[in-house]
């Protein structure tokens, strides 16, 4: 496939004043005292939690993108393992950017961008994923057939063969797990409870090409999103839902550059639906949840408020929020495509956000994010808790009539 | 000659490559030593928590200070004492450089090795071992920091004294450095709330201060017989590294109340008279004096917002906390104390909190009831984006407003400008009534770009200036660094001996002591032994 540029490159040099004044104060390693009330929760950064070395802080790959710079060193191994042990949740830069204006996350992506570039990114680590998008279009290596199964008996639209306002973009993992097909297909059943008028691109939806994007090869990427923008215009939607927030985040900063699409997550369409009461949650789920903010849809995009009007509204349902909610949130695991390479470490993070549960009390995780529910529920299958996970459309669609 | 491209380039981007071989011939560090120390420390520690990888090494190179980069060879992560005499144990058999690393949140350059060797980065001791409500002192390992101790005293109904940093810095390294109380400086500094320590001496051997290493109980009083806790305050590192402390807590307030009198004019003797009084009536849990510029860093959670605070706030500000086991009693303290100060200065208006609320309430990060809590983490340190240098006076309080007004032209005139809203002259002048007394501790810092070269020359000029006016006023840099600063500059000690008389004698007893206790020269090393003289310019 034709390889074309999608975005404007930004290269790492032009953040030269960002990662130059970072005086390592250390406040991009946990949540602002101010926000904190259990300090034993006070850390946020998990590859600095778990690996220590200052390095491994967002502090340190600034310092890193500024030696490379003054060509003080050289890239080695350990530099990708510093570099992609990173789970890109954005947590350093939430508290970094209110007090100094530095943007860490945005250096460490562009510093993952020019390690692609350079040729000094570990990408055999990432061989597999990279070969299974290139086979299959799909970073877990399922076949598109497999992926589009979840739809059966569902009469949903084919959105390049018949007209509809909105496009449901699947994304990469819901179609891919058994596990997570239950959930794409009740996001799929509010939407039509709703009255809401979509389709899907079926088989010829590909990767959104996020995972290309985390590991910092924005060439790949942008061919990817090509394809999918060529789909996006070929079907003539200009409104897009998803319910993977890794999808909404590339649809939103990535693709909205090349089209004029609006796009939206699963949580927002849910929120207005219960909002203008299209549909009622009557049914009581018993429960005393904690609802998880995936990374890339409350730290990145600030929604934090739809997902909980979502909950507020199903009956019986008991809410209690995490030590770190909201921008203090913790990262799943799964955030920075770490879990390709490193799922030991991944799988530490993931345990860490259980243990946070239990403590608080919550009898079950509810989250907005497909990655977030299969790496919640991969840990609890090996025993780190008894928690309960459910996915927001999951949870709404139990209490829906 | 016409410079390559590759040249120009390399001058444009002030490319200072990387600064890994610090000595000509060195005895110390030397290269087939690194590696064999290195291989000891792998096996002493574990894999995982020694290593001489350069992308490790540059994370610990630099720190908020305009101090040159400066590379360890090797950074360990000892996690325990006995890992400490380990590290130690291995750099005297191979004649390697020790520079301990608390948490590393530094202004001055004082974890940043001079000469290479080991880093020893004790963020792996993360442990409070003790904390003791009812008697009032925590026992806690280097990698605790003030947030994880303050909430955790404040379980027990106690807190301990708000360090003029971040709510991320360390507590020991700051307790033994100096700790600078923003607010409650009538309990003295940090460094006065050191009840024992526990050190690895640069020998690998354990030295435990205290009643309590001799077995008595653990208490506040030092004795019988000699008090070692504080010989090693201000050693930076020198003299051992310390593994665990006990340090002071104080009791908790249930309920706290605010009195915020504010004078217009800028008259810093009004304000001195006035801390005095209040210092002395000692009602005041929490006591600070801040100009208006210094309320904007102090509350601001950016420079933009700090200014705007800055500009609504009037000249002169003291923030009183009063505290209590009801609300009444807080409020009947803060009602006495205002009346008082009505009636001697008439000339001051008073606050209300909710105007500060209003004032704060479009800054995200700015909670004022946790505030009070946990106090601010972007107060100064954390607000920099660039460098800045910190001048510390002790002093009498009417010596400070004697000279505060020299102090901040002598800033002026050098620093002239930086990207900084704030006009580097009002960028931190406040003063400390220090244990009730009149002794009181006032700062000059100056902030600047780091990134602009002729910026860090006027900063140091600015500094320069500052500190030998304030030398020359007969006053005492607060950081006590003299002593490591011994054979520096040419006729130095001469210099220092005309201005302090007492500073070189002090200066030789503290070298002895130092050869004394680390025969090899190994533990931050700062001076060598045959000449007694630094080879390097090192800041404190």
């Amino acid at each position: 496939m034709q390889r074309r540029i999608t975005a404007p490159r930004e290269v790492l040099a032009e953040l030269r004043e960002d990662y130059s004044v970072c005086g390592k104060c250390k406040l991009c390693q946990g949540v602002m005292a101010q926000q904190c009330d259990d300090p034993r929760f006070w850390r946020n950064c998990p590859s600095g939690t778990r690996f220590r070395y200052e390095a491994y802080y967002a502090s340190g790959k600034l310092e890193i993108a500024r030696c490379l710079d003054l060509v003080e060193i050289e890239p080695d191994e350990r530099m990708g393992h510093v570099l992609y042990t990173c789970m890109l949740c954005g947590s350093c830069q939430d508290r970094c950017y209110p007090v100094k204006e530095i943007h860490p996350l945005r250096v460490i992506e562009l510093l993952r961008e020019k390690a692609v570039t350079d040729e000094w990114a570990p990408l055999d680590l990432f061989e597999e994923m990279i070969g299974n998008i290139e086979k299959y279009d799909n970073p877990y290596g399922v076949p598109a057939d497999k992926r589009v199964e979840w739809e059966q008996g569902l009469g949903i639209k084919n959105a390049l063969k018949e007209k509809c306002e909105y496009l449901l973009f699947v994304g990469d993992d819901y179609g891919s797990f058994p596990s997570l097909v239950p959930r794409i297909r009740a996001v799929a059943d509010v939407l039509k409870k709703g009255g809401v008028d979509f389709g899907t691109l079926g088989r010829e939806e590909v990767s959104s090409g996020s995972a290309l994007l985390h590991i910092g090869d924005r060439d790949y990427f942008e061919t990817m999103a090509l394809s999918n923008i060529a789909n996006f215009e070929k079907a003539g939607v200009d409104k897009v839902i998803t319910a993977d927030p890794h999808a909404y985040a590339v649809l939103k900063e990535e693709y909205t550059i090349e089209t004029d699409i609006e796009v939206y997550h699963f949580a927002e369409v849910a929120a207005g639906l219960i909002g203008d009461g299209r549909i009622k949650p009557g049914k009581k789920v018993k429960t005393k949840a904690a609802y998880h903010d995936p990374c890339r849809l409350g730290r990145r995009f600030g929604v934090f408020e739809e997902p909980r009007q979502v909950l507020e509204a199903i009956p019986g349902l008991e809410m209690i929020e995490f030590e770190r909610s909201r921008k203090n949130s913790l990262c799943c695991g799964g955030g920075g495509s770490v879990f390709f390479w490193e799922p030991e470490y991944a799988r530490w993070a993931t345990g860490e956000r259980l243990r946070e549960a239990e403590h608080v009390g919550a009898e079950a995780i509810i989250t907005a994010c497909p990655i977030c529910v299969r790496l919640f529920e991969d840990a609890i299958a090996d025993g780190a808790s008894n928690i309960k996970v459910y996915d927001l459309a999951e949870i709404l669609h139990e209490s829906m009539p | 000659m016409a410079k390559s491209k590759m040249r120009q380039e390399i001058e444009a981007r002030r490319v200072v490559n990387r600064p890994l071989v610090m000595e000509k011939d060195p005895v110390h560090n030397r290269q087939e030593n690194l590696a064999k120390a290195l291989a000891d420390l792998k096996d002493a520690l574990g894999e995982e928590w020694a290593t001489d990888d350069v992308s490790i090494l540059c994370g610990y190179a630099r720190d908020q200070s305009f101090t040159p980069a400066g590379y360890p060879h090797i950074v360990c992560m000892p996690g325990s004492t006995e890992d400490v005499q380990a590290v130690y144990r291995i750099a005297n058999e191979h004649l390697i450089d020790i520079m301990p690393f608390g948490t590393g949140l530094t202004t001055a350059g004082m974890t940043i090795p001079v000469y290479g060797g080991i880093l020893c980065d004790l963020r792996r001791m993360d442990r409070i071992l003790e904390i003791d409500g009812e008697n009032m002192y925590a026992v806690i390992e280097p990698g605790i920091n003030y947030l994880e101790l303050q909430a955790a005293a404040q379980r027990l109904g106690c807190r301990v004294l708000n360090p003029s940093t971040s709510a991320t810095a360390g507590v020991i390294s700051n307790h033994a450095f100096c700790n600078i109380n923003l607010m409650a400086s009538k309990y003295g500094f940090g460094m006065d709330n050191i009840i024992d320590v526990e050190m690895v001496l640069p020998t690998g051997d354990i030295l435990k201060t205290g009643p309590a290493s001799y077995g008595a109980v653990k208490g506040h009083v030092p004795g019988p017989g000699p008090d070692l806790s504080t010989m090693f305050r201000y050693a930076f590192g020198t003299l051992g590294i310390v593994t665990r402390m006990t340090i002071r807590l104080y009791p908790g307030a249930k309920y706290t109340q605010e009195v915020f009198p504010v004078y217009e004019k800028d008259r810093l003797s009004v304000m001195a008279d006035a801390l005095y009084m209040l210092a002395q009536d000692n009602l005041a849990l929490e006591l600070a004096h801040l100009m208006n510029s210094f309320f904007g860093i102090f509350i601001g959670d950016n420079n933009r917002e700090a200014s705007k605070v800055s500009e609504l706030m009037p000249r002169h500000n003291i923030m009183a906390v009063f505290g209590g086991e009801t609300q009444e009693e807080a409020d009947l303290k803060a009602h006495v104390t205002q009346k008082m100060l009505e009636e001697h200065f008439p000339m001051f208006d008073y606050m209300p909190k909710e105007a500060l609320v209003d004032m704060t309430e479009e800054n995200e990060f700015i909670n004022l009831d946790k505030w009070s809590k946990f106090f601010n983490v972007t107060v100064r340190v954390m607000r920099v984006r660039g460098s800045f240098m910190i001048g510390a006076l002790i002093d009498k309080l009417e010596n400070m407003v004697g000279i505060e007004k020299l102090m901040r032209e002598a800033c002026t005139n050098q620093v002239g400008t930086n990207d900084d809203p704030l006009a580097p002259d009002d960028a931190s002048t406040y003063l400390q009534p220090y244990h009730m007394g009149r002794s009181a501790y006032m700062e000059y810092d100056m902030y600047t770009n780091q990134s602009d070269k002729d910026d860090l020359i006027r900063i140091l000029m600015g500094w320069f200036r500052a500190t030998f006016t304030a030398m020359s006023k007969g006053m005492i840099i607060a950081a006590g660094g003299g002593a490591l600063i011994k054979g520096l500059l040419p006729m130095g000690d001469l210099m220092m001996a005309a201005i302090q008389p007492n500073m070189a004698t002090f200066m030789d007893a503290f070298t002895h002591m130092k050869m004394t206790l680390d025969p090899n020269n190994i533990s931050n090393r700062r001076w060598e032994y045959d000449t007694q003289t630094m080879k390097k310019f090192i800041l404190f």
